[in-house]
């Protein structure tokens, strides 16, 4: 099929299998790398992009299912070469051990934070709810989204205080 | 794997593919069960429809004393409905407990239905609201009530040639209602055991009341024994219902639990949804 869409703000029009795995397209057709398969059975998380703004597993999407679709995988995250503040966090936090995860847990992260920008701790579970790592035991990475929530709040109220 | 897979923009569409494309045919909504059991290498070579480009199952709206759920709706959509929080607050609960947010942004209340789990956590609550499901066989549209929709694990009603367009059921005013279950994990975790509660309260009687519970039988039940002593008692029935309703369910062992996990528990949940009930 032709696929045609959006991926991290690019159009796409390209000749793909249409009853590929979006993970499989989004990694071997278009080389975006930074989405993993972990399970390819929606356990983990490590396959989450956003679809029109919604965070899913790619590993249970067809290629069809994305006609005409906007995607973010975690390589679009970053803008001009500044980091995510939950990238950022994750990093300052030290909430990275092998980083398989990393990717899916920072997309679960960054959507709750576009619909929720001060979320409690109990939120942040559920919002990572569909993400497992096996390395950090999660306290980090829980501690990594608070900070990201804190310093976007900050950065927001620093935006107002110069422009009013 | 050998699928062929279309996405129809209409339902018209899709019931002429229907007609020349080979059998066997799979419908694909969310994928959330059927890619899983592709994966798992359960899905023959088959084509494939996907339904989620069709705008005839979408929404959620009240029409003629009725809501009605396209089965294109996902569990995310149903979480955030005020409309289903007016009317099926227990519905609300099952759909926020599935998977995490990526697989209830992507999985549907008729993949739910069609899948046939009796460890479904939507259907318990659509028991207890009487819901009916509407199956589609083009010109053709019939409603089957949900009771009877469900054969047993993985079995339903469903024909070849038809599918789940919507599931719809009253619009009751005052319902209140909660469902709660228990899993291995707070999130991405199939069911033990669940129970659901609809009511309509008035005074200290019930006006309505449905309870059903999952993953206790073949299919999701009924529990009218247990209503029967709180119809009769009011909340005063509590302790009563809860020993009734460990009677009626018909676990069994399995991978995920014991039969006499899930019967104790049966009655434990009605209790705790009683109470919540009680003080809201």
């Amino acid at each position: 099929m032709r696929l045609r869409c959006k991926v991290n703000g690019e159009l796409v029009d390209r000749e793909v299998d249409p009853a590929a795995r979006l993970l499989d397209t989004l990694r071997e057709e278009l080389r975006l790398t930074g989405t993993k398969e972990g399970c390819g059975k929606g356990e983990c998380g490590a396959c989450t992009v956003f679809v029109n703004g919604k965070p899913v597993d790619s590993c249970l999407m067809l290629t069809i299912q994305a006609q005409g679709a906007d995607l973010v995988t975690i390589e679009g995250l970053a803008r001009d070469g500044r980091l995510d503040s939950v990238q950022e966090m994750f990093i300052a936090e030290g909430g990275v051990q092998c980083g398989f995860c990393i990717p899916g847990m920072i997309m679960a992260a960054r959507a709750l934070l576009d619909e929720n920008p001060d979320p409690t701790l109990d939120e942040v579970k559920y919002a990572l709810g569909g993400n497992l790592c096996r390395c950090t035991g999660y306290a980090k990475i829980f501690q990594a989204v608070l900070s990201a929530a804190r310093i976007e709040r900050e950065r927001q109220n620093e935006r107002q205080r110069i422009s009013a | 794997m050998s699928v062929s897979v279309f996405r129809p923009e209409t339902v018209e569409e899709l019931f002429c593919l229907m007609e020349t494309e080979p059998v066997p045919h799979y419908f694909l909504a969310g994928g959330t069960d059927l890619l899983v059991q592709a994966k798992d290498g359960a899905i023959p070579p088959s084509t494939w429809f996907d339904v989620t480009a069709l705008r005839e199952l979408t929404g959620i709206r009240v029409e003629e004393g009725r809501v009605v759920l396209g089965a294109a709706v996902t569990h995310d959509e149903l979480t955030r409905s005020d409309t289903v929080r007016h009317y099926a607050p227990a519905l609300v609960d099952g759909a926020a407990v599935i998977g995490g947010p990526q697989i209830r942004n992507r999985g549907t209340v008729g993949g739910n239905l069609a899948n046939g789990s009796p460890a479904a956590d939507t259907v318990p609550a659509l028991y207890t609201l009487e819901a009916e499901v509407g199956l589609r066989r083009r010109a053709a549209l019939r409603w089957v009530a949900i009771a009877d929709f469900f054969l047993g694990p993985r079995k339903t009603l469903l024909e070849p040639g038809e599918i789940i367009e919507a599931v719809r059921f009253p619009a009751r005013e005052g319902m209140r209602g909660a469902f709660v279950r228990l899993g291995q994990r707070r999130s991405q975790a199939i069911s033990k055991v669940s129970v659901a509660v609809s009511c309509v309260v008035s005074g200290d009687r019930f006006e309505y009341l449905g309870i059903a519970c999952g993953s206790v039988a073949p299919t999701v039940i009924r529990c009218p024994r247990a209503e029967a002593a709180l119809r009769e008692r009011g909340l005063a029935g509590a302790s009563e219902a809860c020993r009734l309703i460990r009677e009626e369910v018909r676990p069994i062992d399995d991978i995920r639990s014991t039969a006499a996990y899930r019967r104790a528990m049966s009655g434990v949940l009605l209790a705790r949804v009683l109470e919540t009930l009680a003080l809201t």
